[in-house]
This record gives structure tokens, sequence and C-alpha cells, in this order.
């Protein structure tokens, strides 16, 4: 049985409509005129207990939103969300107790207190027994590096600290369901590595089911075998995130070191899309079925050195998933 | 399904958390004694102030003939209630509340109460609570030797009575101060913007809690009101006790309305906040 179902979820928000400028705002004193803003629109996926699911879509597509009913924070106008078999908005303490919700630019530590205050808190209000504390607490500093920094005040923490102790904080109940809302958000490289690698472990270790979303396809790539892709609070994709790439991209690109100098773009471009093309190098567009014949004519014809084919960079695939979910909807 | 699988949860009292929060609280606020030491000890300058001026108000009385006490409060007795109103605002005035509870509406900070399996209400009270703590620990050690400064102004010593009745009306004070205080901050759940309103219902309870003017003289069309209004509990009611101006047959008719009305704050604030909160998940957070 999954342990998360969304079926047909639905969020309308009723937004008042504001006339531009200073008159508009006086006119809204007077008369006030709705409109309705479909945050959320009929969004259905099943999730296994143990996996690890990236949500993905721009600003706005209704990812938070989505979250925030699954999490019982928000009632669904239509639809129906069931995790580990509770119904979210009725908010039960025993539902609470067993999931977790890290918003990366929300925090709950508590900021004139040392970290261990605020994880002492939180596993006296989820009820943590001081033996399994402990032994959550040992390990999970240790696996992040943050042991010697237990007694520091929280406000002299750097960001990526403070979220490794968020973390903390969020996972000391060993909720059996973690949804991660931008938890790399803001961070430096080795920060948001340093991150990623403990959900990717933490996940693998405990079977946790995590559901996160991030804009950083690195994040996503690292972390996620399967993907939800949301626009316009509509479901676009739903699957295997190397699928998105065979679904949505139908090009590999080519590059190619020359040896002796370049070629001209108009011997190139028999081949494929020019893309860049110096004296050492250039990189070809080629749709994938004729990446074979491409890549011989090219090492049969010119003086090369290297060539290498690859993927559409990830990022560019989901802009175009994102791009295609827009040219539907107008 | 119910329990951790884990079973990293032990039944403990469902309270006890509250007790941790209290204490946590009290932690982080004593971080800033300094701050409550300096509160502590400059917030009785404006009684200087206040001395003078009655005692203009009686000399000029006396000076014209009329009786020397105004409804029935002597010069001294006057003094003693502005000193006394210092220990009766101390327990109802829980400053910060009202804003603070608005802001984590509007700014959806609320969302990270929301999904830990706690009351928000109890959270806030506890955490006010703490506040109320270091204050008085603090206080302890700054009122005793200005009440000692003022004591030829104390004339009237209490029955024992009056002093359990003073003690009784000082936690009426406290809860009446926290639960208007969370009633009003929930009032975010439906308007946007509410410093103007919060600054004028400020006021208004500051003028009936008989802080600015003992209710007793104002003008007698307003007693009826004054009276029974629950703002007397935040300070008339606990000075007027403490200096023996309630009849010992009265005390119980005055605290019972006084818990009367900390019942219909409770139910109210917590109505209000049930409503809020449904229409704070429908239209988002």
């Amino acid at each position: 049985m999954p342990i998360i179902e969304v079926e047909n979820l639905s969020k309308i928000y009723r937004t008042q409509k504001r006339l531009p400028g200073l008159g508009g705002a006086v006119m809204g004193l007077f008369s006030r005129e709705f409109t309705e803003v479909r945050a959320v629109d009929g969004v259905s996926f099943q999730i296994e207990e143990g996996e690890l699911v990236g949500f993905l879509g721009p600003n706005g597509a209704g990812k938070t939103t989505t979250l925030k009913m699954l999490s019982g924070i928000l009632y669904p106008t239509a639809g129906t969300a069931r995790v580990m078999g509770f119904i979210p908005s009725e908010r039960k303490n025993d539902y609470r107790r067993q999931f977790a919700l890290v918003m990366g630019q929300k925090n709950q530590l508590w900021w004139d207190l040392p970290a261990q205050e605020s994880l002492f808190l939180n596993k006296e209000i989820y009820g943590v027994s001081d033996g399994d504390y402990r032994q959550v607490l040992d390990e999970m500093t240790e696996l992040l590096q943050v042991k010697r920094l237990l007694g520091i005040m929280v406000r002299e923490l750097s960001l990526g600290e403070r979220m490794k102790f968020e973390l903390i904080a969020s996972l000391l109940h060993r909720p059996r369901v973690l949804f991660l809302d931008e938890p790399t958000i803001g961070l430096d490289v080795v920060a948001q590595r340093n991150i990623r690698e403990f959900i990717k472990d933490y996940n693998r270790r405990t079977k946790t089911t995590i559901l996160l979303t991030s804009h950083y396809m690195n994040d996503i790539q690292a972390l996620c075998e399967r993907v939800v892709v949301i626009n316009h609070g509509q479901k676009v994709f739903d699957g295997r995130l190397d699928d998105v790439v065979e679904k949505f991209s139908q090009t590999k690109l080519i590059t190619i070191t020359f040896k002796n100098g370049g070629v001209s773009p108009e011997q190139l471009s028999a081949f494929g899309k020019v893309l860049e093309n110096t004296k050492v190098k250039a990189v070809l567009e080629v749709p994938r079925e004729g990446v074979k014949g491409a890549s011989n004519g090219i090492l049969s014809r010119f003086d090369v050195d290297d060539i290498n084919i690859e993927e559409v960079p990830i990022e560019e695939v989901i802009e175009k998933v994102f791009a295609g979910s827009e040219e539907a909807k107008v | 399904m119910s329990g951790n699988p884990a079973g990293a949860i032990q039944a403990k009292s469902p309270f006890h958390k509250y007790w941790v929060i209290l204490s946590t609280r009290t932690q982080e606020d004593m971080i800033y004694r300094a701050n409550y030491v300096f509160g502590a000890v400059f917030r009785f300058l404006p009684l200087v102030t206040t001395i003078f001026l009655w005692y203009a108000v009686y000399q000029a009385r006396k000076a014209g003939g009329a009786p020397s006490s105004i409804r029935g409060m002597s010069y001294e007795d006057m003094v003693a209630y502005y000193a006394f109103m210092y220990i009766a605002r101390g327990f109802s005035s829980v400053p910060g509340t009202m804003s603070d509870i608005s802001k984590d509406i509007k700014d959806g900070l609320l969302n990270r109460y929301l999904i830990k399996p706690m009351s928000y209400f109890g959270y806030q009270v506890m955490y006010r609570l703490a506040h109320k703590l270091v204050f008085w620990y603090i206080a302890l050690f700054t009122f005793p030797p200005i009440f000692l400064l003022m004591r030829h102004f104390f004339t009237h010593l209490p029955t024992l009575w009056e002093w359990l009745a003073f003690f009784a009306s000082l936690v009426i004070a406290f809860s009446i101060g926290i639960l208007f205080c969370f009633m009003i901050g929930t009032l975010a759940f439906w308007f946007l913007e509410i410093s103007t309103f919060l600054f004028v219902v400020m006021m208004l309870e500051f003028f009936m809690s008989g802080h600015l003017i003992p209710l007793n003289i104002l003008p007698a069309s307003l007693q009826p009101v004054l009276s029974l209004s629950p703002f007397g509990y935040e300070g008339y009611w606990p000075c007027v006790i403490l200096m023996g101006k309630v009849p010992q047959d009265q005390l119980l008719r005055v605290l019972g309305i006084g818990l009367l009305w900390v019942g219909v704050f409770f139910g109210a604030s917590q109505w209000m906040w049930r409503m809020g909160l449904k229409r704070y998940s429908a239209v988002g957070g």
C-alpha cells in the first residue's frame, strides 16, 4: 500500500483583484473583486514507503501548496490526500508525530540559545525517550559534523550549520515521512553537497519516505530516481528522472575537438544544429536517432582529436518540460 | 495506525512539553536580564511625576476647603494605588503578545507550530509566563527597596483574606491579560494589517484597567460599566483589594466576576482560534 496517496488534489485560492496605482487602492476600499487562483489543480500521485521522490516545477507551480496540504497546514479545496493512512488536514497528534516538514527558508531553532536547547525542546514536544534522543543526536551530529557546535548560540552559526541543525531537529522523532522544501536554498556549494549526501544516506539507511523540492537540479539528480513535475498546478510528468530526458529531449549533444584547426559552420551543419564553433571545438545538437550516423560521418570527414556524445543537460530538459506545459496551456 | 514504529515515543504527561517550553523560554529571556533590571528600576520614574501631580491636586483642594479625600481616597491612598499598579501590571501586561501572534499568522510562521504535536495556545501561554517569571525574578530585587522608600504611603495593613484575594486577583490579572492579547492577535486571521487597531485597543485596555486614573474617581455614570468590565482586573481590582477598599464580604463577588471573565475570554479565544485556523487553512498560510 502506498504511504502517500494523492487523488485529484486541488487548492483554489480566492484573492482580491486590485486595480493598479493609488486610484485602484482607493477604489478597493469600496468595491472588491475577487479572482480565483488554482494553485493546485487535480494532482494525483502515489508514493511507496522508502521512496525518495523529487517534486519539480517552476516558482508558483503549486509545489509548496501541495506540501502544505500533505502536512495538514492547508485544507484541500477538492480531492483527497492520505499519508500513512491519515488525513493530514485533521492534524491528529498521531500523524504529526510521524512526519516532518523542513522548509529551507523558515527555521524553528531559537535564535538566542544554543542549538542543543531547541533540539531538547523538540525531543520533549515529540515525546522522544532519553535513550533514543541521545542515540539519534549522537549519530546525526557526527554525520553532519556539527557535534562541537551544539553549545553555540544559533545566531552565531552559519546558514549551512543552521540548516544542518534544522534537519536534525526535524529528524529527532524519526519521522516515517519527510517533506523537504528547498533544503539547500541559499547554501554554498560545499554545504549543499553535505546536506545532499546526508539526505541520500539517511533515506538509504532508514527507508524514510522523502518528498523533496529543489530548484537545484544537482540535488534532484543526486537524490531522486523518480520525479513528479508540476506546472500551473497540474502534473505534467511522473516517472524516472532518466525518462524525463528520453521523453522531453529528442536530441543529444556531440562535442568535437579538432586536431588541426576548425571546420566551417556550413560543413558542420550537414550533421546537426551548430551550437558552438571555434578553431578548437564545436558543439552540435543532433536528433537522437541520427547520432550514430552523424558521429561516423564526422569521424570520417574531419580531422578529429576527440568526440563526445552527451545528453542535453537536465536543467535544459526540465526547462523544456516547463515550457512545453506552458505552450499546452496557451 | 498509531504510535511510532521506531519505538521512539515514550509515555509522559502531555503537559510535560509545556513545562520544557517554559524552561527553555526562561533561559532565553535570562539572556536579556540586564534589560529587565533596567526596566524594573526605571519603570518607576513616571511614578515620581504622578506623586507630584497628585500632591498638587490635593494641596489645591485643601486650599479651596474641599474634603481631603477624593471618593474615599486620601493622598497617601492615591500614591499607594499607583505603586501597587506596578505589581498588578507586572502580572497582567504581556508585552508583544498581540503583535507576535498577529505576525505569526500574517507571515505564515504559524506553520512551524501547526505541524508539531502541540497546542499553539499552550505554547504562547508558557512563552509569556516565562517572561513574567524572569520579570519577577529581577523585580524581587528591585521592587522591595522602592516600596520600602515609599512605606509611609501604605497606610492600610491588609488582612489575611485581603492578601489571599490579592494573590488570586493577580492570577486573574495574568489570565485576562494573556487571553485578551491572544484574542486580539488572532484577528490577524481575518485582517491583514491590524497594527493601528492594536494600538487603539491597547490604549483602551490601558485606560479601562485603571492604570492612568483609579476607576472609582471617574464619573459616576461610568461606574456600572467600569466595575463590571474585564479590564479592571488587569490593574484596578488587585490594587484596591490590597488597599482594603473592597469590603470583605465583597471580595468573593469581585473575584467571582473576574473568574467569569476568564472563562468567557478563554471560551472566546478558543472559538476564535478554531474559526481563524479554519480560514487560514482554507485561504493559505
